[in-house]
């Protein structure tokens, strides 16, 4: 140690600290400054910052989704690109980044329901500043959870339990056609969901799910089960294949984001069929088909951050943080994806008879798993 | 209820072959730990060399198949690939820590940060669209045993296995041999326990300290292709998931060798296949977070209570400077 020359010692230590920030502060990427002269899009009114929660932004799901979104958004208006990307789910690091972005920009997007609490604590302190938050509100306590309407919060909130019923009908119409329809049924009528945390946007999924499986065949039979994770493949491919092999689940829904994805993995090396979500999930990333996957539960995240950074450049904001519309298939919010070859027809009109009656009212499913 | 689930658990054979692969992956880079330590260098940054390891192997495969070569190469390219990465960052602490004479714990909490940034970006300077995932031809196999796989309960729990598994059980034995029944490893372990003393009797202290660390970012890197390769057959951020830390823990349980490490890698194993087992036990309730904290705080228990007091090597974790005393 005495003879490590003092200023290489600091040096290291300067480097180190440099990369704690710029790791713990979450990665920005893309320039920050407009191209100039560009002529096609129209000067923004408001500059939009999004910060994406834990998965990153090709997380094929809710991330991307929300980038997407934000990219459309950013085509029309030609606003900077300011994504600020968190890497550990703390509490501290979502007040830093959300401060990073309301210190870069006028509107700032939160993608997920974990950043209630950092973001109420933020947007009280930028308050000429506009928010908006996918999947959650304004929480001042974090224990109970209360929505707190501030007046530069949006909350973004989507009606789940839409999506999940319309694949929760079409898994129970495939479990009650049964395997001389459904060849790779196990024949106990039992299918499966594995969410991430027990989380409100993820059990009102399931919630659906649940509830309209048994509508359609009451007989049928759903486990349900959680990785407190949304990261870590191997965890989600475990507790399908348990799913699988000790309960004999024969199609399981995934409501854990990159998680989940060895959810499908699992159905897919077993033989049997499972459910994307948020995005559509029926091809990966090299473009081919996703062995077993049936169908997706969408979530509309992508028009949903559109929305509201169009309304806010249209200063429309305003008017929907007074009256927030809940993001359901009514509006295009929430829907199912493409279906695979092995759903058969009649599984295909039961879901689309169910859409028709939730959209009439006459069918509402629930928000807490039955 | 509670029993009768996890009598369940127990006697099914997906349980222990969940959890040996499990224990598999913790061993890799916990073995490397053991090496490292050994040496006199600690190590808590196998957690990012598995990143960089699990990283590098999908993406290289993933090159390799779009350069259109034949999926046996495009794996085997993959690997090298992890192995390499895991190598280049554990050169990184080697450098710091031997070199620098860094603290190495802030050295190692570097690397694991720095992992986990470059992969996030990389990811999606790479794959902007898409968690990067791999059809199974261009997966690590499981290899075929023959009527070995087909006997009831013992051939899905030992015979199902990816093939590093069984690569795995070789390193094992290897490690545990060179350690302590060859010249080199006596002299890894005086390095460890006195650099003054080996120093004095001709031994390299720089050198075979930085080739134990850099081994540990071998094995580590070897590690995070099993996890990406062989059982997920994707990349995510974060997809160690804290194996890295959970691997150290195991490194200190087993009293700094590789049996040790381990026997300790096989109870972490099967408290992670029953929290499997035990989610059938509360299907919506909150409880469930708490169920699948249950592997770690029994473990911890067990492990207190079988292995008790663990001493480091002397030497474990102090700069060597010939120059002092």
């Amino acid at each position: 140690m005495r003879r490590t020359s003092g200023y290489i010692r600091l040096a290291g230590l300067l480097t180190l600290f440099a990369m704690l920030l710029a790791a713990c502060g979450g990665t920005t990427t893309g320039s920050s400054t407009p191209t100039p002269g560009a002529t096609t899009a129209p000067k923004a009114k408001y500059t939009v910052a999004l910060v994406t929660d834990v998965g990153g932004l090709n997380d094929g799901g809710f991330n991307q989704l929300a980038h997407t979104g934000y990219e459309k958004a950013r085509a029309q208006y030609g606003f900077p690109d300011v994504v600020i990307q968190t890497q550990t789910p703390t509490a501290s690091e979502y007040v830093k980044n959300l401060t990073s972005a309301a210190n870069q920009a006028d509107v700032v997007i939160a993608v997920g329901f974990l950043m209630q609490t950092p973001l109420d604590q933020v947007a009280k302190h930028f308050t000429s500043k506009m928010f908006a938050i996918v999947d959650g509100c304004a929480v001042p306590d974090a224990n109970t959870g209360a929505c707190e309407n501030l007046s530069n919060v949006a909350p973004l909130f989507f009606k789940e339990q839409e999506a999940g019923c319309l694949v929760g009908a079409i898994a129970g119409q495939m479990e009650k056609d049964g395997k001389s329809v459904v060849p790779g049924l196990l024949g106990k009528n039992t299918i499966g969901a594995v969410g991430g945390l027990p989380i409100p946007p993820v059990n009102r999924y399931i919630a659906g799910y649940k509830f309209c499986a048994t509508k359609v065949d009451p007989t049928v039979k759903v486990v349900v089960g959680y990785s407190s994770n949304f990261t870590d493949p191997t965890i989600c491919k475990g507790i399908a294949n348990k799913q699988i092999t000790d309960n004999m689940a024969d199609i399981i829904f995934q409501v854990a984001g990159g998680c989940g994805i060895g959810v499908l993995d699992a159905a897919a090396a077993k033989g049997v069929y499972s459910i994307g979500v948020d995005a559509d999930q029926s091809k990966d990333s090299t473009g081919a088909v996703r062995k077993g996957v049936i169908t997706s539960a969408l979530k509309r995240v992508d028009s949903a951050v559109f929305t509201i950074i169009d309304d806010a450049e249209k200063t429309t904001y305003a008017a929907f943080v007074a009256a927030p519309t809940k993001f359901d298939l009514a509006h295009d919010g929430v829907g199912y994806g493409t279906t695979s070859s092995n759903v058969p027809a009649d599984a295909v009109t039961t879901a689309n008879n169910y859409a028709g009656m939730i959209k009439s009212g006459s069918l509402v499913p629930p928000e807490a798993i039955p | 209820m509670f029993f009768q689930v996890l009598f369940q658990g127990l006697t099914s054979s997906n349980t222990w072959q969940v959890t040996l692969e499990f224990a598999a992956l913790l061993l890799l880079p916990a073995l490397g730990g053991v090496i490292s330590e050994r040496s006199g260098v600690v190590n808590i940054a196998m957690e990012g060399m598995m990143l960089t390891g699990a990283f590098a192997s999908v993406m290289v495969t993933l090159a390799a198949n779009n350069f259109g070569l034949s999926s046996a190469i495009c794996v085997l390219f993959g690997l090298l690939a992890a192995i390499v990465a895991g190598g280049l960052m554990a050169l990184l602490h080697a450098y710091f820590s031997i070199q620098f004479k860094t603290d190495q714990i802030v050295s190692g909490v570097a690397i694991n940060i720095i992992a986990l940034g470059l992969t996030s970006y990389l990811l999606f300077e790479i794959v902007p669209v898409g968690v990067p995932s791999l059809p199974d031809r261009l997966r690590l196999p499981v290899p075929p045993l023959g009527p070995l796989a087909n006997i009831p309960f013992l051939g899905t729990v030992l015979f199902q296995q990816n093939v590093i598994f069984y690569i795995t059980l070789l390193l094992l034995f290897g490690v545990q041999f060179l350690l302590f029944r060859t010249n080199i490893g006596l002299r890894i372990r005086a390095v460890g326990e006195h650099p003054q003393a080996a120093d004095t009797a001709g031994v390299n202290v720089r050198l075979l300290r930085y080739l134990c660390v850099v081994s540990s970012g071998l094995l580590s890197g070897l590690g995070g292709a099993y996890l990406a390769l062989g059982v997920a057959g994707l990349f995510n951020p974060n997809m160690t998931n804290g194996r890295g830390f959970i691997a150290l823990a195991a490194v200190i349980f087993g009293k700094y060798t590789p049996l040790g490490a381990a026997g300790a890698c096989l109870i972490f194993g099967l408290g992670i296949a029953l929290s499997y087992a035990l989610q059938g036990l509360g299907s919506t309730a909150n409880v469930i977070n708490l169920l699948n904290t249950l592997p770690y705080i029994f473990t911890l228990v067990a492990l207190v209570g079988l292995v008790g007091r663990t001493t480091p090597p002397a030497a474990d974790g102090i700069p060597y400077d010939p120059a002092s005393d």
